[in-house]
């Protein structure tokens, strides 16, 4: 039995609490439900023991200790309520009070702010401090999304370390000292890391503040529901809070089987991406070449009619949907229904500009069954042209963690500039398009085969040799538990699948594969079916033209009819090139730009924060979302518009 | 008493390597090289060697403590961030014997098992650097530091680290912070540095004076060196003797020496003729005496049962025209400025502290501000996280426990006729 598996027991508060050696008072007397008031403590960055509001006496001791910071020894009696413990919580709170500004009443932290609940819970009521307060110039900018109020600040330092340990861009720092400390960006340094809002989040009290959320609203104001955010592959678990039917901010709903608890910028930032006066509120149909509303009979009947006139003049073949990896697996499952079933054909995709195929194969072949879990326990982690740092951020911070916490070799391989290059054992650079031959070259050296001279000249145009893949390899030490992370987007064809799978089989069997999709939905779109030779569950089907082959199609008019899910999602390029040859074009729109306006029927859309949906995303976790908003006007989730339409196909 | 630390203090030049050879340095490090580390270590132990940076923690028990650390790499560091107000004697070693500081870290790590040795070195002390940077360079030169000192396949490298101006560096775990290239704030402990300090290596810190003694106990031998001065803390002892006296300066004393010695045949006495009011027996943080404890021998156990501490062994003496406000809220104004701002009662309560003494010196002071000091001072008590702020409000408390009246006569609007040279203290 190791030291950190021992059990203890000792009592708190007259309660007997057994728990694994070194834990800490504060943890240990939680696990009896006995809370203790903090500040600077937070479970997931290290201990700083520096406030010291949580002090609290053990029988016996000199003077009063942190629960934070001490273990809790077998058998000692602890006490978190005795006059001493209380006089020490009044006393703490007491100074950290003379310097703040109590301004309360016009602070965004009221309502949830652990100063002020504290100081209720445990303040003397009253302050004896009669002299001058500290008086800092307030707010300044920290950054362009985060103001700094030194004057409500109590030093805690949760966004330092923050800062310092988990995303470790360490943009802040304190300066100066003792009465005079202030949180800084440190100099010579900008706070510009994608992960800077968490720092908001964190803090206890008011002195970080969102410049997206100030004076916006009270926290009492709003509705809390729980929700997924949509911005990228992660999936992080979020709280939307909505008043009057805005969503006025995003905030962290841990789930350690994904974010930690944590949130990216664009994730946290971006739901104003949702909102927006412009939204497209009724149905609008193509008469006499201009683009007029009507009523929702009307719309789906003209869709209805147009469809059938399509099938039945030019033939299904004739006819293409497209749905989207950024829409829900029931959305994308309605659309490939619509398609396959109620018109017959087998044109579906999920994207204008990219073959959904080869990716959607990847997963029938067993590839993409990795979790973010199987990071924090990898052996080592190979990336082929992934940068999670850029498109998805979440993951980045759970390689930081394995790197930082369990030296987890990482060996990179890519095109561009990542930052978790910064992270590697070894990092590579290839030319973007060789992929090929690098996959072919990295089997071969896992494989410890020495046949790799066809595809040489290849590589060293990119600068890569095979030399240079042994010693990353080497450095990295591939093991049982190897995770290999492959950007999707590099599947372009059937090649490169069975490349990757080649690879990967040639590691064992422990390794597993993340496939990385920037997109909410990327996983979830294939599996739903919406894509060129798969149905739902990826039961193979005949093969109908992709995508970009739509798109070129329908430039040619030999594609007459395409059915778009959802415009914003897809390249207005590519749908303007449609457009040029197709007798009908039909989409689901949130706004009504040049793109949406040259469709024949466009549907208002509602917003994936208006609908029910499941999301998968790129580890496979589906994971379900329900409306916290109502669409506008007349705006209806597509998938009850696509079932109206196939209904209305079978009469 | 045979001066020892301060041997070659007055023998010209004895900062030259070669000066100081002539005068015994060195000497030791053969000797001390032919015995095994673990017995060196328990030759420090029996010698009774108590810390003289000012906890007064065995030298022999915290050398032991980190030897026992298993691993190949550890650190020997010399605390030698002389901040503490009114301490001075480190500096007479640094600037003019510094051979004899070296002679003890090459031997502090032979026994310990370490072989990098830092001198952390106070920002106020330059002049100590450059003495210190050519003496090491000498040592070097000479084959005392190095991969293979006097031939003996021992290793021990040395090199001065400079401070940047901040007393809280002084403090252990604030001084590696510092040391390792980070912002001087203190660690939480455990763990102690002799588990994990300099890089989270084990690590042994010493203060110069504690390291000075060592070649003396090997050349006395533990049992001889005991019989110096205390039984409770045997050796010699340095003083630096400041404030209200004829003959300021630092004086080697054995351990125990009364206070009445040390400030009236040592210090010369009271100048001007005048009266001791009060006497601070060990640095700014150490609670002040009276006229009343002149008998108190200086050393640890005695001082500690009449109420103060021996500490860094720094004599402040003020006479009887001090007024005790004025000389505690210079005191606060420095524990004010020196607190690291890591903890809450430290940072906030100092503050207070001083805006509190800066009212009083202006003429604002109210009746119930006295009482006010003594809760905020409660306030910090046994609630921070390191010893600056425990220090920080004994001056507070032992000014107010002895000379309450000098308060009242402040606070209660009698005043005392020197208003406008109080305006003058705090600006």
């Amino acid at each position: 039995m190791t030291e950190q598996s021992k059990l203890i027991t000792a009592v708190i508060d007259g309660k007997q609490v057994t728990v694994a050696a070194g834990t800490m008072i504060l943890k240990a007397a939680e696990s009896i439900g006995i809370t203790i008031p903090v500040f600077c403590y937070h479970p997931r960055l290290t201990i700083s023991g520096s406030c010291r509001m949580c002090l609290v006496e053990i029988e016996g001791g000199s003077k009063p200790v942190t629960a934070c910071s001490t273990e809790l020894a077998a058998g000692v009696v602890v006490y978190t309520n005795t006059p001493t413990v209380l006089e020490a919580r009044r006393e703490i709170m007491e100074n950290l009070l003379i310097n703040h500004p109590l301004d309360c009443p016009v602070c965004d932290k009221g309502g949830e702010c652990l100063l002020q609940d504290h100081a209720y819970d445990w303040g003397p009521g009253a302050s004896r401090f009669t002299e001058r307060k500290r008086l800092f110039r307030k707010p300044i900018p920290l950054s362009d999304r985060i103001l700094l109020d030194r004057e409500r600040c109590i030093l805690c330092t949760r966004c330092v370390r923050f800062c310092d340990e988990i995303s470790d861009h360490r943009e802040l720092a304190i300066l100066e000292m003792g009465g005079n400390s202030e949180i800084a960006v440190a100099p010579d340094r900008a706070f510009d890391s994608q992960f800077s809002g968490n720092t908001v989040e964190l803090c206890p009290v008011g002195a970080l503040t969102s410049t997206s959320f100030r004076f916006k609203a009270r926290p009492w104001e709003m509705a809390r529901l729980p929700g997924i955010c949509p911005f990228c592959g992660c999936g992080c678990s979020i709280d939307i809070h909505t008043r009057s039917g805005n969503i006025m901010r995003f905030m962290a709903r841990e789930n350690p089987a994904v974010d930690d608890g944590w949130l990216c910028d664009r994730g946290r930032y971006g739901f104003d991406l949702s909102g927006g006066s412009e939204r497209l509120t009724k149905p609008l149909v193509r008469k006499q070449g201009r683009l007029v509303a009507v009523s929702w009979k009307e719309a789906i009947a003209t869709a209805v009619e147009k469809l059938r006139r399509a099938v039945s003049q030019y033939g299904p073949g004739a006819v293409g949907g497209i749905g989207s990896a950024w829409s829900s697996s029931e959305e994308n499952d309605l659309l490939q229904r619509l398609i396959r079933e109620s018109l017959e054909s087998h044109n579906v995709d999920c994207s204008l500009t990219d073959d959904g195929r080869p990716a959607a194969l990847a997963l029938a072949e067993g590839l993409g069954t990795f979790t973010f879990n199987d990071i924090d326990r990898a052996d080592s982690i190979l990336m082929i042209g992934a940068d999670p740092s850029r498109y998805q951020p979440i993951l980045d911070l759970r390689l930081k963690k394995a790197v930082i916490t369990r030296r987890t070799p990482i060996f990179t391989l890519a095109s561009t500039d990542g930052e978790m290059a910064r992270y590697a054992r070894e990092s590579l650079r290839y030319r973007a398009g060789s992929e090929e031959s690098l996959l072919r070259l990295l089997t071969a050296a896992v494989k410890k085969e020495k046949r790799y001279d066809s595809f040489e000249s290849d590589l060293r145009a990119g600068g890569l040799s095979r030399e240079a893949i042994d010693r990353g390899l080497e450095r990295a030490g591939l093991g049982p538990r190897t995770v290999v992370l492959v950007n999707a987007s590099l599947l372009t064809d059937d090649v490169r699948v069975y490349l990757v799978k080649e690879l990967v089989a040639a590691m064992g069997a422990g390794a597993s594969t993340g496939l990385l999709f920037d997109s909410a939905n990327g996983f979830g779109a294939r599996t739903a079916g919406a894509v060129p030779g798969y149905l739902p569950g990826l039961r193979p089907i005949d093969r109908g033209m992709s995508g970009p082959e739509m798109v070129v199609a329908a430039e040619r008019s030999t594609l007459k009819a395409l059915y778009i899910l959802n415009r914003e999602h897809h390249d207005s390029a590519a749908v303007a090139r449609a457009r040029r040859g197709a007798e009908l074009l039909i989409c689901h729109a949130l706004f009504l730009d040049e793109a949406s306006g040259s469709g024949d029927i466009v549907f208002p859309a509602a917003s994936v924060f208006e609908k029910q949906g499941t999301f998968t995303n790129t580890a496979g976790l589906a994971q379900s979302t329900a409306p916290v908003l109502n669409p506008p006007g007349e705006a209806r989730p597509e998938s009850t518009v696509i079932e109206e339409i196939m209904e209305r196909l079978k009469q | 008493m045979e001066k020892m630390l301060f041997k070659r203090i007055d023998v010209p030049n004895a900062a030259d390597i070669t000066v100081a050879e002539k005068h015994g340095a060195y000497s030791q490090v053969g000797k001390a090289f032919g015995i095994k580390p673990e017995d060196l270590v328990n030759e420090v132990k029996r010698s009774g060697l108590r810390g003289r940076g000012g906890a007064g923690f065995p030298a022999g028990l915290k050398w032991e403590l980190c030897a026992r650390v298993p691993g190949d790499v550890k650190y020997l560091l010399c605390n030698a961030d002389e901040g503490e107000p009114g301490t001075f004697k480190d500096r007479f070693i640094l600037e003019q014997d510094p051979h004899l500081l070296i002679e003890g870290m090459i031997i502090a790590g032979h026994a310990i098992g370490a072989q990098q040795g830092y001198i952390y070195l106070r920002a106020e002390y330059p002049k100590a650097a450059g003495i210190l940077e050519k003496a090491i360079e000498q040592a070097y030169a000479k084959g005392f530091l190095g991969k293979n000192i006097l031939g003996k396949g021992v290793k021990f490298d040395l090199s001065v680290h400079g401070g940047a101006g901040a007393y809280i560096c002084g403090e252990e775990t604030a001084l590696i912070e510092s040391l390792e290239g980070k912002r001087g704030q203190p660690r939480s402990r455990p763990p102690f540095p002799a588990s994990s300090g300099a890089w989270r290596k084990p690590t042994v810190i010493n203060n110069v004076e504690t390291l000075a003694n060592i070649p003396f106990i090997v050349a006395l031998g533990a049992e001889t060196y005991a019989k110096i001065g205390e039984e409770s803390a045997p050796g010699p002892k340095l003083f630096a003797v400041s404030g209200a006296v004829n003959n300021p300066g630092g004086f080697e004393l054995p351990m125990g020496t009364t206070l009445r010695e040390i400030i009236y045949t040592h210090a010369g006495g009271i100048k001007d003729g005048k009266q001791l009011k009060a006497v601070i027996p060990g640095g700014a943080s150490t609670p002040m005496l009276t006229a009343d404890h002149l008998d108190v021998k200086a050393d640890f156990n005695s001082l500690m049962a009449a109420g103060s501490m021996l500490g860094s062994g720094a004599v402040i003496v003020m006479d009887d025209t001090a007024c005790m406000v004025n000389v505690t809220a210079v005191l606060i104004r420095f524990f004010e400025h020196e607190s690291c701002g890591k903890c809450t009662p430290c940072r906030e309560g100092t503050g207070w502290l001083y805006k509190v003494y800066r009212r009083i010196l202006s003429g604002e002071g109210k009746p119930d501000d006295v009482d006010l000091l003594l809760s905020i001072c409660e306030s910090i008590r046994g609630k921070c996280f390191c010893p600056l702020g425990e220090g920080a409000i004994q001056p507070v408390l032992s000014s107010i426990a002895h000379f309450r009246s000098d308060y009242e006569q402040c606070v209660n609007g009698r005043g005392c006729g020197r208003e406008e040279q109080c305006r003058k203290v705090l600006h």
